[in-house]
């Protein structure tokens, strides 16, 4: 049981979903980001 | 500063401190002291990992370099998300599986005694030293505003937080940093609030985002690559934020016990993920906010008149030396671009709006102001001449100068209030781990092992003053050290990735034992302090080199030298 609430990630599914999860915010701010500088160059 | 001001300062500090000694209350051995009986909720350990995070140095210097260099210090955060997951994965599940109160606990289980004492070592030694520049770092707006003295105030700042940081331990500190963020948060958005409203009538916030765009200052993303290749000197690009800042923000939070202490208070392995992966999903955002405010800085500045140098103490130095006339000449040219700098400005704005041809206006203020920054180098040029001591570079002065002569009574007490809460949250952090090293990995170890809980408890109460002291110290001499939040993470990136990579061959290569580390430790330590001392190589990209230098050669020594020397 304790093992289990160890492997089991808090508010998505796995640990990939929340892997693909960051990488997506990371590249989602990094486009932004870029629009940004962009934007106001 | 005005009454009001003083006032609002002194009101705000005082609560802090009686809502810290009120929270004091826990039971009295190591349990209640370093970790608050395990029973905080994921929102107190995100707002406590943030506190702790976000020192002074934050939000004194991260507006200033934009100002001085732009947004592109925003990248060396996009290592952490990535970071922050992978961390809650290994180390967390096995810093509450066993219970440990330091990170380094865990090392004498997989290795031996040496290895751990060698990383706590480590760890003391750049923690008690950052600390000290932790405290200096508020202690200079006070001398600086208010001419105070440098050593009396470093002593004044760093007192203060000793009350309720030796009294309470992890639960005071943990309560009084969510208090302090609420505050903190506030005051920055306030202070956001002024520059735009302080801007001449006409101009917006969009308008002085374009102006800091056209004079280079919205560089968010940057690849380092230059017309020779990669550069790689250059501090703060998009791949020495994600790769190197990778590896810093996995050994800061990962293995050092100012973090990993905030998330063992917590009451359960899910609460402390939580607040660590929020951590990572809003410490971007608000970095680029605090970057953004500097920029808004700057842009002020071109419709107004901004110091030669931000420092006015070293200027009025300068002047009674013997480059005094140097420094009248240069202010008179310096007055006349300014002057000149704000038409320029003022035509590209109407320009712009009304939809006409930027480009000769734009070329102008492109040119004056790169004029303005050779005076400004002159300057430090002849402060070093003329051998005043002291700062030679501002960029931890221009926030608060701004704050200070163009904030209204009242703000200017509540923005120097939020300095100094947040140089509190990260400092009662650092001493109350200071003090869980010492008490667990090197007293209970080595100097007296069974004590009853009262003792221990006193003892580490002992160790967080003492640790305190030791950092007023380290602050009186912490000048000269130029930009404060590039010196902290600096001395992080000298000792992080050989810790990081002690901790990952732990983890992920099972066969090799603890002499075969600790030499491989000893060996890379050396070669980043010296790769440091004789290149210009970035500072972020030596975590990622430390850290893989020490598995690679740990994986050398455990197949070269004979099984029975390195087996433990």
């Amino acid at each position: 049981m304790k093992k289990m609430q160890e492997e089991k990630p808090p508010l998505l599914g796995s640990w990939k979903t929340w892997y693909v999860m960051v990488i997506a915010f990371l590249v989602v701010l990094i486009i932004l980001f870029k629009m940004f500088t962009n934007y106001f160059a | 500063m005005s009454t009001l001001d003083w006032i609002v300062l002194a009101v705000t500090l005082s609560t802090i401190i009686a809502y810290g000694l009120y929270k004091s209350r826990t039971s009295k051995n190591l349990d209640g002291y370093f970790l608050s009986n395990r029973s905080m909720p994921w929102y107190l350990i995100l707002l406590s990992i943030m506190g702790t995070q976000a020192s002074a140095v934050t939000f004194l210097s991260a507006p200033g370099q934009a100002y001085t260099d732009g947004m592109r210090f925003v990248q060396y955060y996009f290592g952490l998300p990535i970071a922050m997951v992978l961390l809650c994965v290994t180390f967390v599940p096995l810093f509450h599986r066993l219970k440990v109160y330091t990170a380094y606990e865990y090392l004498e289980n997989r290795f031996d005694v040496k290895t751990r004492t060698l990383t706590s070592f480590l760890f003391l030694l750049q923690r008690g030293v950052s600390t000290g520049i932790s405290i200096y770092a508020p202690a200079i707006i006070l001398s600086s505003l208010l001419g105070w003295n440098i050593y009396w105030t470093n002593i004044f700042m760093g007192g203060l937080l000793i009350i309720y940081t030796v009294s309470g331990g992890a639960k005071a500190v943990a309560y009084t940093q969510q208090f302090q963020m609420v505050i903190i948060f506030a005051g920055m958005f306030i202070a956001a609030y002024m520059v735009v409203h302080l801007l001449p009538p006409g101009i917006g916030f969009i308008d002085a985002l374009k102006v800091s765009g056209k004079l280079g200052k919205l560089n968010v993303i940057t690849s380092g690559v230059n017309n020779k290749g990669f550069n790689w000197d250059d501090k703060y690009n998009i791949w020495s934020g994600i790769i190197g800042g990778f590896f810093l923000q996995l050994s800061y939070f990962g293995t050092d016990q100012s973090q990993v202490g905030r998330y063992l208070t917590a009451k359960s392995i899910t609460e402390s993920r939580i607040g660590l992966l929020l951590n990572g999903l809003v410490k971007v955002p608000m970095q680029f906010s605090i970057l953004l405010i500097g920029t808004l800085v700057f842009a002020f500045y071109q419709f107004n008149q901004a110091p030669l140098f931000f420092n006015q103490v070293q200027v009025n130095k300068v002047s009674k030396s013997a480059y005094g006339d140097s420094l009248k000449n240069m202010q008179v040219k310096y007055e006349g671009l300014s002057r000149q700098k704000k038409l320029v400005v003022n035509k590209w704005v109407n320009d712009y709006k009304s939809n006409q041809d930027t480009r000769t206006s734009e070329a102008q203020l492109v040119s004056i102001n790169k004029e303005t920054e050779k005076l400004r180098d002159n300057f430090v040029s002849i402060s070093k001449k003329a051998g005043v001591a002291g700062d030679t570079k501002d960029t931890n002065y221009i926030f608060l100068r701004f704050v200070v002569d163009y904030l209204p009574k009242g703000l200017v007490g509540l923005l120097i209030a939020v300095i100094f809460l947040a140089a509190w949250g990260s400092i009662a952090a650092a001493l109350n781990s200071l003090a869980s090293c010492t008490v667990v990995d090197i007293h209970k170890k080595f100097i007296k092992k069974d004590c009853t809980e009262r003792v221990d408890y006193s003892t580490s109460r002992w160790y967080s003053f003492a640790w305190g002291i030791f950092s007023i110290i380290v602050a009186m001499f912490a000048t000269n050290m130029g930009s404060l939040i590039e010196a902290v993470n600096i001395l992080g990136s000298l000792f992080y990735g050989v810790i990081l990579g002690v901790f990952l061959v732990a983890f992920y290569l099972k066969h090799i034992k603890g002499n075969a580390v600790f030499i491989s430790a000893v060996i890379i330590e050396v070669c980043i302090i010296m790769l440091f001392w004789k290149s210009s190589i970035g500072f972020l990209w030596l975590n990622a080199i430390g850290a893989l230098g020490v598995v690679v050669l740990a994986l050398i020594l455990q197949a070269v030298v004979p099984a029975r020397k390195t087996a433990v």
